[in-house]
């Protein structure tokens, strides 16, 4: 009995110390895409990527300091960024992925902000959902909802 | 061996081997409630310096760049650069970004530096290895009932039965009174 406890306790420790630094650079589900769309790309019709899934691939240049569970990415056309969300708890960005290249995919996203009343601030909708075209471009903002990531060199 | 003699067993048995696990998530628990008041996993360290305002606008090239930095005394080396707008340069250096911007030159040093201890207990709380780990989590969680089960099969006769049930009635009412409140 006694042995069987110390065993236990050396696998337990073993597992500990292994399963901590193995999967630290990879973040959520494993890339699956091999080829990478251009941030510059996205942002330039927005529209026209919604609902497909995508690979970007660019520098960190934000992350949520709360929770890690937003970055933003920079585009290759200067002043562009494109925000990248991620399940909270499910994936957490660390603070230091900051100036780090990221290869991110997820599924790219048009959000139309309601209220609880199913309102945008300018357009009562009493029982139906939004039609986003009838929407002014204030109260709607893409991301991609990010399901994996690689960051290199942390 | 009587049920009651098992119990006790298993009851100091799997308390022995929780130790370590219920320290951990314990500690990290406390940490992570208080995510709002500070980030349990980084400590951010924030400085500030002041730099000769510029009217440049625009995309700065690395010329500008540099001579930015020389300005502020820092190295001329930099692992990458980002512009948000015209107006503002964020400059990454070995896990600081440094902030300029360019009309007031106002310049804003960050930091963020893992908390060494924090960071490895919210690591494992938060299951962020995952495979391997979420087995032994759960094991810990089975462990964590079998204590509670073997624990009430523990209650002591005579004149402690009376106080020990009180004490498990509380224990049962205390996550349910929230609930019945806040939910």
């Amino acid at each position: 009995m006694k042995k069987l406890f110390v065993a236990a306790s050396g696998l337990l420790l073993i597992l500990t110390l292994l399963a901590a630094p193995l999967f630290a650079k990879n973040f959520g589900a494993p890339l699956t895409l091999t080829e990478t769309t251009s941030v510059s790309a996205i942002l330039a019709d927005p529209d026209s990527y919604v609902g497909k899934t995508l690979q970007i691939k660019g520098l960190v240049v934000e992350v949520c300091a709360k929770r890690g569970c937003w970055i933003n990415i920079a585009g290759e056309k200067p002043f562009e960024k494109l925000h990248v969300k991620v399940d909270d708890g499910v994936v957490v960005f660390p603070l230091t992925a900051r100036g780090k290249t990221a290869t991110v995919e997820g599924v790219w996203e048009k959000i139309v902000r309601q209220n609880e009343f199913g309102f945008t601030r300018t357009k009562p909708n009493l029982d139906k959902a939004v039609d986003p075209a009838s929407v002014s471009t204030a109260e709607v903002f893409y991301q991609l909802r990010g399901l994996g990531a690689v960051i290199e060199g942390l | 061996m009587g049920l009651r003699r098992v119990s006790h067993a298993l009851h100091r048995d799997i308390g022995y081997l929780c130790v370590g696990l219920t320290l951990i998530y314990a500690l990290s628990g406390i940490a992570v409630n208080h995510a709002a008041d500070w980030n349990p996993n980084y400590k951010v360290v924030r400085d500030r310096a002041q730099i000769a305002p510029s009217a440049f606008r625009g995309v700065l090239d690395e010329a500008r760049v540099l001579e930015l930095l020389r300005a502020l005394g820092e190295p001329p080396t930099y692992q990458n650069l980002f512009q948000p707008d015209p107006e503002n340069l964020w400059v990454f250096v070995e896990g600081r970004v440094i902030q300029f911007h360019l009309p007031s030159g106002a310049v804003e040093y960050e930091r963020a530096a893992p908390r060494v201890f924090w960071h490895a207990v919210n690591f494992l709380h938060l299951n962020h290895p995952k495979k391997a780990w979420t087995w032994i989590a759960d094991l810990y969680a089975v462990g964590l009932i079998l204590l509670a089960l073997t624990g009430l099969l523990l209650l002591p006769r005579g004149r402690m039965r009376r106080r020990c049930l009180l004490l498990t009635l509380a224990g049962l009412l205390l996550p349910l009174l929230p609930l019945l409140i806040y939910y």
